[in-house]
């Protein structure tokens, strides 16, 4: 599962845009489904300041 | 650990490191560029979501400014001018921007006045500005203009204007680089165009002219340490899927941000004046709204421009001049927005719901006709600028053979992107006189 660490988001949505299985939206703050998550990560390495994180 | 060598490093590949690179290459330095991000382009980029080609920021280029530079440098460079109607609406009912010609702002301003003293007293202080000498950086816009006038139509008009060009809000701008960018905006180019596939078609051909050249973009490499040998010398360190690179360069080129550069060299090699600098470099923020519709939902290749609205300051449908941006059938447009303040912290929810407040009350049908496909409040180090106009870095830093380029390193009176071209451009200008190629 991925988690967002708002104080760290910039807000520029890229993540959303390289999540391969749209599970994530969002309404300025993100939005991360955990049915659709499939852990790939695609997120966490094409967000510009480190603001997704792996968590269990 | 691997080490290898090059005349030039770029770290970024935004507008200043695509352009730096780009004109270093040329020139037949031994270039490469390192990119933490999985793309180039930074937010000059393009990503295609669902068949929607979405800008992570770059929408508009100027021939004077892009242009001149691709040509320069044998990049591809396809600018759609288009003849968009831009319609401000004042008070409720609009009112058509005339296209070109002199007397467009007196035309607008007599379009918002009261009455015709309180156009021509505003006209009057503006030409004085131009014409003798701007206002003081120490009073904001808002302040200037209140001197003249407390109309919430003409407040709002230039709240709209600076909103478009600024990011930020009239309380916020330093009343004489208003004026300093009016006076400018010759040279970094009057006529807006759309490259035809989004604004990450500038970066894309850049990178493509970089390689053509023999220089290297590495995408997915993450600048982690900039090393300083001799004091006139300078090498990065770089991790690139686990592995670490050494390299050696006479000279470094940042376009990660003045902070992050100052970080990576380390603080210490920077002189608290700088430091002092730096610290008000702070990201412009906008709240940027992207939605699909299969019906027009706004009239025909208009750009509103809302003055008086809570948030939103221009909408737009982008398929009007660019239909290769959607799926066949389908219109995308865009919606662009101000933040109740510029400063966090920020209210996300609460920005986004006024965004969608104003659209709901100026798009008829919105709700029903219209799909949101993303919604995000641009902010901090990844604001749709990389800080507020006025409040920009020097390209050279305390640090022999360390520049930084981006639109926070430009001239003064230049903002965006073109600040960021010109930034590139003055870095190296003074790399060619400094170094020669090994």
């Amino acid at each position: 599962m991925i988690a967002w660490n708002e104080e760290k988001c910039a807000g520029c949505g890229i993540c959303i845009l390289f999540c391969p299985v749209d599970a994530m939206t969002s309404l300025g703050t993100i939005q991360i489904s955990a049915d659709k998550c499939n852990d790939c990560l695609a997120c966490l390495e094409a967000c510009p300041v480190d603001a997704l994180e792996e968590s269990r | 650990m691997k080490h290898v060598n090059y005349d030039v490093v770029v770290i970024g590949s935004g507008v200043g490191g695509t352009t730096s690179a780009a004109l270093l290459a040329k020139a037949g330095y031994k270039t490469l560029v390192v990119e933490k991000l999985p793309f180039a382009g930074g937010r000059c980029a393009t990503h295609d979501y669902h068949g929607y080609k979405l800008n992570t920021g770059l929408n508009t280029v100027t021939d004077e400014c892009h242009g001149a530079l691709c040509r320069e440098v044998g990049a591809d460079f396809e600018m759609r001018v288009t003849d968009n109607q831009w319609v401000y609406r004042i008070k409720g009912k609009d009112y058509p921007q005339p296209k070109s010609g002199k007397g467009v702002l007196k035309t607008m301003i007599g379009h918002a006045a009261n009455d015709e003293a309180e156009a021509d007293r505003l006209m009057q202080a503006i030409k004085k500005c131009m014409a003798w000498a701007p206002p003081s950086y120490s009073m904001s816009l808002d302040e200037w203009l209140r001197e003249y006038t407390d109309n919430p139509a003409i407040l709002g008009m230039f709240q709209n204007y600076l909103a478009a060009a600024g990011a930020i809000r009239n309380s916020e701008m330093p009343a004489g680089e208003y004026f300093r960018m009016m006076k400018e905006i010759d040279a970094s180019g009057r006529i807006w165009g759309y490259l035809p596939g989004g604004g990450g078609q500038l970066t894309d051909s850049l990178v493509k002219a970089i390689k053509k050249m023999g220089g290297e973009v590495c995408t997915g490499s993450t600048a982690v340490q900039i090393k300083v040998r001799d004091g006139a010398d300078v090498g990065e360190k770089v991790r690139k899927g686990g592995q670490s690179i050494e390299i050696a360069a006479q000279a470094v080129i940042s376009d990660a941000g003045v902070k992050r550069t100052v970080d990576l060299a380390g603080k210490d090699l920077f002189p608290s004046g700088y430091l002092k600098d730096a610290s008000a470099v702070k990201g412009a923020p906008q709240t940027i709204i992207y939605f699909t519709h299969d019906r027009p939902l706004i009239e025909a290749d208009s750009v509103i421009c809302l003055t008086e609205a809570r948030r939103v300051f221009m909408y737009s449908t982008n398929t009007n001049s660019c239909p290769e941006r959607a799926p066949k059938g389908k219109h995308l447009s865009g919606a662009a927005a101000y933040l109740e303040s510029s400063l966090p912290p920020f209210d996300l929810k609460k920005e986004v719901e006024m965004s969608l407040q104003d659209l709901r009350d100026n798009i008829p049908n919105f709700d029903k006709y219209a799909q949101i496909l993303t919604i995000r409040v641009n902010r901090g180090d990844w604001g749709l600028m990389k800080t507020w106009p006025g409040y920009v870095m020097p390209v050279k830093t305390p640090v022999v053979g360390l520049y930084t380029v981006g639109d926070d390193c430009g001239p003064l009176g230049w903002w965006c992107s073109p600040a960021a071209v010109q930034s590139g451009r003055q870095a190296v200008a003074d790399v060619i006189q400094r170094y020669k190629p090994a």
